[in-house]
C-alpha cells in the first residue's frame, strides 16, 4: 500500500522526550527550574473534559475514517494506473526498453539488406560498364570500317576517271574514234517481259526467240563485304 | 470522383489514403527521400513510391516532415530522422514501391498488432461524463441537472449574467 507523502519534520534519533524551546530566542535562565515541583494550586487538577456530545465525536470519526478509507482506495487505484497503463510507469518503462532492443535489431537487419542492396548494385553497374564498352568498340570498328569504304571509293572514283582521261579522244585520233563508232554501233534498246527475261536490241523480236535462249534477268547478287546490316 | 483534379486523382480520395499500412513509429521525426526524376530503371520504384504512397504516408503521419530531393544523387535512398538524432538510411536502388514499403513497415512502422490495440482503445470509450443525446450519451445538457442553472429557453437568466449585457456597457452604468 502506498501512502501519501507526508513531510515531516526530522526526528531525534533517540526519541526521548525532551522538552525545550522549540523556536525563537533562548530564555537563560528558564521560567522555573526543573527540579522545583509543580505549584499546589496546579497539582491534582483534572485534566479538561471534552464537553462535545460522543454521538457527534463518533460520527465526525467515521466521516474521518470513510474520507481516509476513500482517499485510499482511489490513491491505490491512481498508483497501479500509473504503473500499468501509463508510459513513465513500470510497464511503460519497461515496454520502451523492448522497443530500443526491437529498434536496435531492426535497424541492423536493415543495415544487411542495405549491404545486400549495395552489392547488387554494383553488380549492375559492373554490367553496365561492360555494355557501355561492347558499344563503344562496336561503334569505333563501324567508323573504322567506313573510312575505309570512303577512302576505297574514292580510290575507285579516281581510278576510274584516271582511265577515262586515259582513253580520251585527242584531235589527231579524231577519225578513227568516229569510224570505230559508226562501226560499233551501241543499241540500248531492250524489251521485258512479264516472267523477268530481257530482249536487247532494236530489232529483236522476242517471240522469235527460242525460250531456252532467252535472257533472265536477275537482282545482282551483293558483296559480303559491303553488307551493312548486322545481326545481332 | 467529384473534383477529378491531377494525374491519377485517386490519390486524392480518403479510402485510399486511409489504406495505409505504414504508420511511422513516434521516434521518427522526419522523413528524406531521395531519388532521380526521369530515365534510370533502378530509380523506377523509387519515383512510384513517391507517386503512389507518400501521399498515404503524409495522411497516417501528419506530424512527420516528409521532404524529397531529386536528381541530387546516382541512385536513390530513404533517410528516416529520429528524435535521437540518429538516423537509418534505406538504399532502395532497383527496388519496387511494394518492396519499399514493406520494408519500411518492417523497420520503422507500428507493427499491426500495435495498431490493432490503438484501434480499440481509441474507439470511444463511452464517457458517462459527457452531453449530448445525440451522439448517445444519457444528458443532454447540465441544465436538466438538478442544482444547476435552469435552461434559459424556459427560465430567462438574470441580466447582469448575459455576455450581451457585460460587453454592451451596462456593468459600467450606475444602479438607479
Amino acid at each position: 500500500l502506498r501512502s501519501l507523502i507526508i513531510h515531516q519534520p526530522r526526528q531525534d534519533p533517540l526519541r526521548l522526550q525532551i522538552r525545550w524551546k522549540k523556536w525563537g530566542p533562548a530564555k537563560i535562565p528558564h521560567k522555573k527550574p526543573r527540579w522545583i515541583p509543580m505549584a499546589r494550586s496546579k497539582m491534582f487538577v483534572d485534566p479538561p473534559t471534552c464537553l462535545i456530545a460522543q454521538a457527534e465525536l463518533d460520527h465526525e470519526k467515521s466521516l474521518h475514517t470513510q474520507y481516509e478509507m476513500r482517499m485510499k482506495a482511489l490513491v491505490q487505484y491512481l498508483y497501479e494506473d500509473e504503473a500499468k497503463f501509463s508510459d513513465t510507469g513500470e510497464a511503460g518503462r519497461m515496454e520502451a526498453e523492448q522497443e530500443e532492443k526491437d529498434h536496435i535489431r531492426l535497424v541492423k537487419e536493415n543495415e544487411e539488406e542495405n549491404r545486400r542492396v549495395a552489392e547488387m548494385r554494383k553488380l549492375r553497374l559492373e554490367q553496365e560498364m561492360e555494355q557501355i564498352k561492347i558499344n563503344v568498340q562496336r561503334e569505333l570498328s563501324a567508323k573504322e570500317q567506313e573510312e575505309k569504304e570512303r577512302i576505297e571509293s574514292a580510290d575507285q572514283l579516281v581510278r576510274r576517271e584516271a582511265d577515262s582521261m586515259r582513253r580520251r579522244i585527242l584531235p589527231q585520233n579524231l577519225e578513227a574514234a568516229i569510224n570505230e563508232a559508226l562501226d560499233n554501233p551501241l543499241d540500248p534498246e531492250f524489251a521485258l517481259d512479264r516472267d523477268g527475261h530481257i530482249y536487247r536490241g532494236r530489232e529483236t523480236k522476242s517471240l522469235k526467240i527460242p525460250e531456252d535462249q532467252r535472257e533472265k534477268l536477275t537482282i545482282p547478287e551483293k558483296n559480303q563485304s559491303t553488307e551493312k546490316i548486322s545481326l545481332e | 470522383m467529384p473534383f477529378m483534379k491531377g494525374v491519377a486523382p485517386i490519390r486524392r480520395t480518403t479510402k485510399y489514403l486511409a489504406r495505409c499500412p505504414l504508420v511511422l513509429k513516434p521516434r521518427v521525426k522526419v522523413m528524406t527521400v531521395n531519388f532521380n526524376d526521369k530515365g534510370e530503371e533502378h530509380s523506377e520504384g523509387v519515383r512510384d513510391f513517391v507517386f503512389w504512397n507518400l501521399p498515404q504516408i503524409q495522411y497516417k503521419n501528419p506530424n512527420v516532415q516528409i521532404v524529397t530531393f531529386k536528381d541530387m544523387t546516382p541512385s536513390p535512398f530513404i533517410t528516416c530522422f529520429m528524435e535521437d538524432n540518429s538516423k537509418v538510411y534505406f538504399d532502395v536502388d532497383s527496388q519496387t514501391n511494394k518492396e519499399i514499403m514493406d520494408r519500411l513497415v518492417k523497420t520503422v512502422g507500428k507493427s499491426k498488432q500495435v495498431l490493432e490495440e490503438e484501434a480499440i482503445a481509441s474507439e470511444a470509450k463511452s464517457n458517462p461524463a459527457n452531453f449530448n443525446r445525440r451522439l448517445g450519451f444519457e444528458r443532454h445538457c447540465i441544465c436538466e441537472m438538478p442544482g444547476q442553472v435552469p435552461c434559459p429557453s424556459v427560465v430567462p437568466v438574470p441580466i447582469h449574467w448575459r455576455g450581451k449585457w457585460w460587453n454592451q456597457g451596462h456593468r459600467y452604468e450606475e444602479e438607479e
